[in-house]
């Protein structure tokens, strides 16, 4: 309601400008912030390495990217792709709508290009698979560093 | 548990083919428990599959079955898939798919796609790779994966652009495809490049390109596909290039030879532009396309029908409510002549060799709405309704006899579709 009530104030003085300009503008209100502040943490197995820049998160998180640099083979871990915490991760981390990143892997799965994340239902279990499971990465919510897995800083 | 005995007393009710039977029996021994995205006990090792029926009825032309009057359940899709990853370079893949679709598809099962894949060049910031096998062929924003409902954004696909009586010639190809993805401070652009030999071994490509099946037979040649894409670093915006080039001969019967005095070949040309631009709760969709078929001694195909540019179109917006509900609107439109766009130069030009042919018959607009429904990861329902004023993508297949096909006609579809 206070967005229409912004608008309805500003078209009275902008109503010289070209009526697409104005509604490019309420368009760009639905347009979703992203926010520096981000609820997850990105988690990875002990011998992956610290630092990831956010393309190369999109481009693990697309399936595009299959191994490290030192050859061991990427394994994706998303907690449930309708649940919270996956939502913020998509919007925040990534910059990617949630439904986008689901018909990615959608697209992968059913032309044989490639596959779909693992899904884990718990923080508990991704922390555990993770750990476990050389050249994993994961996300959870901001907490310390569980032991056995690492933390990496997104540049 | 539940879920698969559900599914699989709600299909027994329908009336199957022992191919389908076959196939449910061996889902049953093949389902996992897990979801698709679960690993199984062998992480490297994957299997999926899907489930789709739909209810279509309409008003005055039949589509994929007899769908005028009680309605038809002519139309099914079902497809499983096994995904190994041998390497973190090297994976193979390949999916088994019955489809049902009135007379233009009769449920046998067939290899949707086996291929194997191999990562030459693997960086965060760009890569490149070779494909090779029976590989989805790569044009526009839905080709790849049009028989599976989950990738679809509604039941039917824009039929101006996605044909489904030439579904197979479509689909996939036995081919090489070299595909490549470079990120740069503006967006990611990725490129796919095929060369290799269409499906034409159905008569559905005879009923699309000559009008009726005939006693001879298409026989594929080397053919062309490529398709840049290019998305934005914020996901807002996808747009894509796609260039077809379908190269077919037409080995006639006995029979027939006398009335070929050419090459019986023709040469099929595809261009489509493709646009979308994504919000939270919208998405803004647009394709549009121009072909050529150009024939070169055969008879079958009309001089003044040879050699034109048919156009299409389609825009399409979906407001998604939350992660279960959406609705969805398009308007699709299909012109075989776009010098021609109410087919009434081609009807007189027939009509004047004494040819009676349909304006209508050269063109299409369809307007729909839809609403989707997804009750669980699993399972998705759809209902949409579609207002068509044209017939030139109505499968002939389907309606033989031709008095009784009208030009406006509407069709309501419902779907049930099922993952694992």
């Amino acid at each position: 309601m206070q967005y229409i009530g912004f608008y309805k104030m500003h078209f009275s003085y902008c109503s010289r400008f070209p009526k697409w300009i104005l509604i490019l503008w309420v368009l760009s209100l639905c347009l979703s912030v992203s926010s520096k502040a981000y609820s997850n943490d990105i988690i990875v197995h002990s011998g992956v390495e610290k630092k990831l820049s956010r393309n190369t998160l999109r481009s693990i998180y697309s399936m595009r990217l299959q191994s490290w640099d030192d050859g061991v083979g990427v394994t994706v871990f998303i907690l449930d792709p309708v649940g919270e915490s996956h939502r913020k991760f998509c919007l925040e981390t990534l910059s990617i709508f949630p439904y986008q990143l689901q018909r990615v892997w959608d697209v992968l799965v059913f032309s044989g290009t490639g596959q779909a994340p693992v899904v884990v239902e718990t923080e508990q279990e991704m922390i555990a698979r993770v750990k476990s499971t050389p050249g994993a990465i994961g996300y959870v919510t901001k907490m310390e560093v569980p032991a056995g897995v690492k933390k990496i800083n997104v540049e | 548990m539940l879920l698969k005995w559900r599914c699989l007393l709600v299909l027994k009710k329908l009336t199957l083919s022992k191919w389908h039977c076959i196939i449910y029996l061996s889902l049953q021994l093949l389902l996992l428990p897990d979801s698709v995205y679960a690993a199984s006990k062998f992480s490297n090792v994957h299997m999926s599959g899907f489930i789709m029926q739909s209810y279509i009825k309409t008003e005055n032309n039949n589509f994929l079955g007899s769908s005028v009057g009680k309605g038809s359940l002519g139309y099914t899709e079902i497809g499983i898939n096994g995904f190994v990853k041998v390497s973190p370079r090297l994976q193979f893949a390949s999916q088994l798919l019955s489809r049902r679709a009135g007379k233009t598809d009769d449920g046998k099962p067939r290899v949707d796609f086996a291929l194997l894949d191999y990562r030459l060049i693997d960086k965060s910031n760009y890569g490149l790779g070779l494909r090779m096998g029976r590989v989805k062929n790569p044009f526009g924003f839905y080709n790849e994966t049009r028989d599976v409902s989950f990738t679809r954004e509604n039941i039917i696909l824009p039929q101006s652009i996605y044909f489904e009586r030439t579904r197979d010639l479509s689909v996939s190809s036995d081919a090489m495809h070299v595909y490549g993805h470079k990120q740069t401070t503006i967006g990611l652009f990725n490129g796919t490049f095929v060369v290799g030999m269409p499906r034409v071994t159905d008569e559905n490509t005879e009923y699309a390109l000559l009008g009726d099946s005939k006693s001879g037979e298409f026989v594929a040649k080397p053919s062309l596909i490529g398709r840049v894409r290019f998305e934005s670093n914020d996901s807002r915006i996808t747009g894509a290039f796609s260039h077809v080039r379908l190269f077919l001969d037409y080995d006639p019967a006995e029979s027939e030879a006398p009335s070929f005095n050419g090459n019986g070949e023709v040469d099929f040309k595809m261009n489509i532009f493709s646009l979308k631009y994504n919000l939270m709760r919208w998405s803004f969709v647009g394709e549009y396309a121009q072909r050529k078929v150009k024939s070169d001694g055969i008879a079958y195909i009309p001089s003044d029908a040879n050699n034109k540019t048919g156009e299409s179109f389609y825009v399409q917006s979906i407001f998604r409510f939350n992660h279960k509900w959406n609705v969805i609107a398009r308007y699709d439109v299909l012109y075989a002549d776009k010098e021609d766009r109410d087919g009434m130069k081609f009807t007189k030009l027939l009509l004047a060799k004494q040819v009676a042919v349909k304006n209508y018959s050269r063109y299409a607009k369809d307007i729909m709405l839809g609403v989707q429904f997804k009750m669980s990861r699993y399972w998705m329902s759809r209902l949409e309704l579609h207002s068509v004023d044209g017939t030139a993508w109505l499968p002939k297949q389907d309606n033989a006899d031709e008095s009784m096909i009208e030009r406006k006609w509407k069709m309501l579809n419902y779907s049930m579709s099922y993952r694992f």
